[in-house]
């Protein structure tokens, strides 16, 4: 199985031993772009999804098109799905069988990284569309991509590549790398002689809360 | 960079580092678990509980869950926010983040501490030295808003849970939450049934508003968010907009958001001509169906009211925009107040997640007869 699809897999396995067992298709998204933007944490350097600037938000086709075979696949299925307004509003779930195909896969760092990132925005009581969707609108460069195409008259229907993570002098990574360093620098300082390491998840907290800290209204309802 | 240095290396040196070490200390998996349950179940829960019920200085301790990551649902919690309000005065209550085992009693007060007691509620000292003398988290809990302390020292701050403003002054237990704008039902609910001579109401049991009704609403309401609203700075009424008008209330928090709210009504109302007239020429009036003495809104006031909107919210002033729509007619006792779909074709290209258009209802009769 591709990491693409582990991706997805894991993201849902997290939702759901989260306590959030149906996920909305714009949420699943919006946490798939979250999730590419801090796999640097996890040592992950192989991209996973590409996204685009459509449609105001961080857009990826290939993530329904991933989610297509996991349903068909019978590792996750649809619970809802109407479409209102001409768009297709969705919620998904893992299966059972989703779960244990992605315990017999054992991609640890993915796994961890997606609950991690599930954990760490419940920490901000992010459980809906419409807040992620204001979190992820202030991750750096997608924000700086989102200025221009305002300033220059771009269309939110033009599909446009936002970089990767790994990409040379991303914003977003001296960020996460600034913040890692930052944590783990000062506890070393500060218990002497005592084993005591700040968890990952903690780090992405921190980021997020950065990132909620730049919406005006820091309210992610 | 978007995000200052500063601001990073604030985040990473204060909470996370300080508090890390005692929350895992106490048996949390890590601090964020505290977030976890205050933005994810409580402020969830409390949102839940009708205004008067929620908890007033109330304190309990907070224990970690007994399996990694679990956490109570909001609609477990609810009633045992309830239990702990009920016996604020007689003992603080400890339960875990998953709730597994319910209730345990953490400390029973005496009548020495009850001294301590401010109009029913426990200040947010007791719960700081509370927590200090037990070395656990504590949770001080007023209205929508809570003070976390672990081991005597103050983890979280926030004045509105369910708004999740980071920090300020700790809110009244009866301060209200925005709530996207669900704070306008509550004021159509206990505010606009004052039937007195104050009131909007000329004539209630005919369903009759005094003259200029719009105008009595928009005072009251400023009125009531001011005192009410948990994150308020400031409000502007008749708030001047460029080359457009003038909207009814632009809303300033203290979280740097401005609002607009246009408000309108449905019903009907004395004509201003015949404000000094007697209760008996206006029910003869309304018995003939005479002209010149009612002026009458129905549900076309929401289109023209969203266009008005429309108008204000383009100057790019406002973060969000507001419709309300004040439901005065004698249907409205059964009704329900609720958000109503806004028309995206209306809003001139905006994003409709921008507007919001709340029709809540307005019921004059006293409570004994709409609890009948």
């Amino acid at each position: 199985m591709k990491n693409r699809s582990v991706t997805l897999l894991a993201l849902l396995a997290a939702n759901d031993h989260l306590g959030q067992s149906e996920i909305h298709r714009t949420m699943l998204v919006k946490q798939a772009f979250l999730a590419e933007t801090i796999r640097p944490l996890y040592r992950l350097w192989r991209q996973t999804f590409s996204f685009v600037r459509y449609n105001y938000g961080p857009y990826s086709e290939d993530v329904f098109y991933r989610l297509d075979i996991l349903i068909f696949s019978g590792l996750v299925e649809v619970t809802a799905m109407e479409r209102h307004r001409g768009r297709v509003e969705a919620r998904y779930k893992i299966t059972p069988t989703g779960h244990t195909v992605l315990r017999q896969i054992g991609s640890g760092e993915i796994v961890e990284l997606a609950h991690d990132l599930v954990w760490a925005l419940q920490t901000l009581g992010v459980d809906q569309s419409g807040t992620i969707c204001k979190l992820v609108y202030q991750e750096a460069e997608f924000g700086r991509i989102f200025a221009q195409h305002t300033q220059a008259g771009i269309g939110p229907e033009t599909r446009i590549s936002i970089p990767t993570v790994t990409a040379a002098n991303n914003e977003t990574f001296v960020t996460l790398a600034t913040l890692q360093e930052l944590l783990q620098r000062q506890s070393r300082e500060e218990i002497k002689g005592k084993t005591f390491t700040i968890p990952t998840k903690e780090v992405v907290r921190v980021f997020l809360k950065s990132l909620a800290m730049q919406v005006p209204r820091r309210s992610l309802h | 960079m978007s995000t200052s240095l500063f601001t990073i290396s604030g985040l990473a040196a204060n909470h996370s580092l300080i508090f890390n070490q005692d929350a895992v200390g106490l048996g949390f998996s890590s601090v964020g678990e505290i977030d976890r349950f205050v933005f994810s179940a409580y402020a969830k829960a409390i949102k839940e509980v009708r205004p008067a019920d929620r908890l007033r200085g109330a304190i309990f301790v907070l224990e970690p869950a007994s399996v990694a990551d679990a956490l109570v649902a909001p609609s477990a919690l609810k009633p045992l926010l309830m239990q702990i309000q009920a016996a604020t005065t007689s003992a603080f209550h400890s339960l875990r983040i998953d709730i597994t085992g319910g209730l345990s009693i953490a400390y029973s007060c005496t009548p020495a501490d009850r001294q301590s007691l401010v109009s029913g509620g426990w200040s947010m000292k007791v719960a700081e030295q509370f927590s200090r003398d037990k070395k656990k988290c504590v949770v001080w809990a007023m209205g929508i808003g809570v003070l976390v302390y672990i081991n005597g020292d103050l983890y979280l701050e926030s004045p509105d849970v369910v708004e999740e403003l980071s920090s300020g002054l700790p809110a009244g237990f009866q301060s209200l939450s925005w709530d996207d704008g669900g704070i306008v039902f509550e004021f159509a609910d206990c505010n606009l049934n004052d039937t007195g001579p104050v009131g909007i109401w000329q004539l209630p049991d005919k369903y009759v508003l005094r003259p200029k009704p719009e105008l009595l609403i928009r005072s009251r309401l400023g009125d009531f968010l001011r005192y009410r609203l948990a994150g308020f700075h400031h409000h502007d009424e008749e708030s001047h907009v460029e080359n457009e008008g003038r909207a009814d209330i632009s809303l300033h928090l203290i979280d740097g958001r401005i609002l607009i709210v246009e408000v309108k009504w449905i019903g009907c109302s004395l004509v201003g001509t015949r404000i000094a007239a007697n209760e008996e020429d206006i029910k003869a009036a309304i018995a003939k169906k005479a002209k010149g003495w009612l002026t009458t809104f129905d549900d076309t006031t929401i289109a023209s009211g969203l266009r008005q909107l429309v108008r204000y919210y383009k100057t790019g002033r406002f973060r969000c925009a507001y419709l309300t729509v004040f439901d005065c007619t004698a249907s409205a006792r059964m009704g329900r107040s609720c958000y109503v779909p806004v028309p995206t074709t209306e809003l001139n290209g905006h994003s409709n997640a921008n507007f919001r258009i709340l029709r809540a209802c307005v019921d004059p009769r006293p409570a004994s007869k709409r609890a009948r």
